[in-house]
């Protein structure tokens, strides 16, 4: 991994297991687990998470500014 | 030199089979001929008789005698060298007292050096297995087998994790998609307040005594 991300063992370990506790909803009794990627969500950045072959892909991005509602 | 010079701490079959015990055993583990630190010499030098000159090249004897020392230094040290350490150190002295001839230089520090290797080596072909019967094979193959068992339960909590199912072919096209709108998590966060504070509402209503009397008449 690279960026903010490198080395980060401990944000693995904890995403690793939401993903593997998410894959396990099937929320209308469905085969696959009811979702495409998963995001955590925080104040200034978000991490995506998706899972392909046996890999767990996590990228981190910087939220995205809202416009000042024009009082 | 000759032989008086090196072997000095020899004793002589003939004057000291007793008296030099001791010492005699010192040689036995090991401390023989080209080490005098280690052997504690018997202070007076024992008599011995006085030997022929022999080659400075020890290996070719010409006499007899020699050839049957050879033959006796050999087997006596195969029988120590078999049995572990601590035998060869309680028997020294019976081997001193089978020691039926002195040795050269030569053959002292053979036999020394042979001595040492033995005591030094473990030799794990010889090790003394006649402890393990067939039950007790049984048994310990039995204990670890179930600590095998123990310490695969916790590796099966790591087999867990690696059949994830596949959500997507193309990872980072959905990463890079659009992030969720900023209205929904506002509507998502919304939602789970509401849950909280309903749940944070749970009570109970106590209606009724909890206990009554039973009317009987």
């Amino acid at each position: 991994s690279a960026g903010d991300l490198e080395n980060a063992e401990h944000t693995a370990g904890v995403i690793s297991e939401l993903v593997a506790t998410a894959c396990g909803f099937r929320l209308q009794r469905g085969p696959e687990p009811p979702f495409k990627r998963l995001s955590v969500v925080f104040g200034e950045h978000t991490f995506l998470v998706t899972v392909s072959g046996q890999k767990i892909f996590v990228v981190k991005r910087q939220n995205r500014v809202r416009e000042p509602v024009a009082v | 030199g000759g032989r008086e010079g090196r072997v000095s701490g020899y004793p002589s079959p003939q004057g000291c089979l007793l008296a030099g015990g001791a010492g005699a055993a010192a040689h036995v583990i090991g401390a023989a001929g080209p080490e005098p630190d280690t052997v504690p010499r018997p202070s007076p030098p024992p008599p011995r008789r006085p030997a022929p000159p022999r080659p400075a090249m020890g290996c070719c004897y010409s006499s007899e005698n020699e050839a049957t020392d050879q033959e006796e230094e050999t087997k006596r040290l195969l029988e120590p060298a078999a049995s572990p350490p601590n035998k060869v150190l309680n028997g020294a002295e019976q081997n001193y007292l089978s020691l039926p001839s002195a040795r050269t230089d030569e053959q002292a520090m053979l036999s020394s050096i042979l001595a040492k290797t033995a005591t030094n080596i473990i030799d794990v072909s010889a090790a003394d297995s006649q402890g393990m019967e067939q039950h007790e094979y049984m048994d310990r193959a039995r204990q670890y087998s179930t600590r095998l068992a123990m310490l695969s339960n916790n590796l099966t909590h790591w087999k867990k994790l690696p059949p994830l199912p596949s959500l997507t072919s193309q990872p980072h096209q959905v990463l890079a998609s659009e992030t969720v709108p900023y209205p929904d998590l506002q509507q998502v966060s919304r939602i789970a307040a509401y849950a909280f504070s309903a749940l944070s509402q749970i009570r109970v209503d106590a209606k009724e005594e909890l206990v009554v009397q039973f009317g009987i008449p």
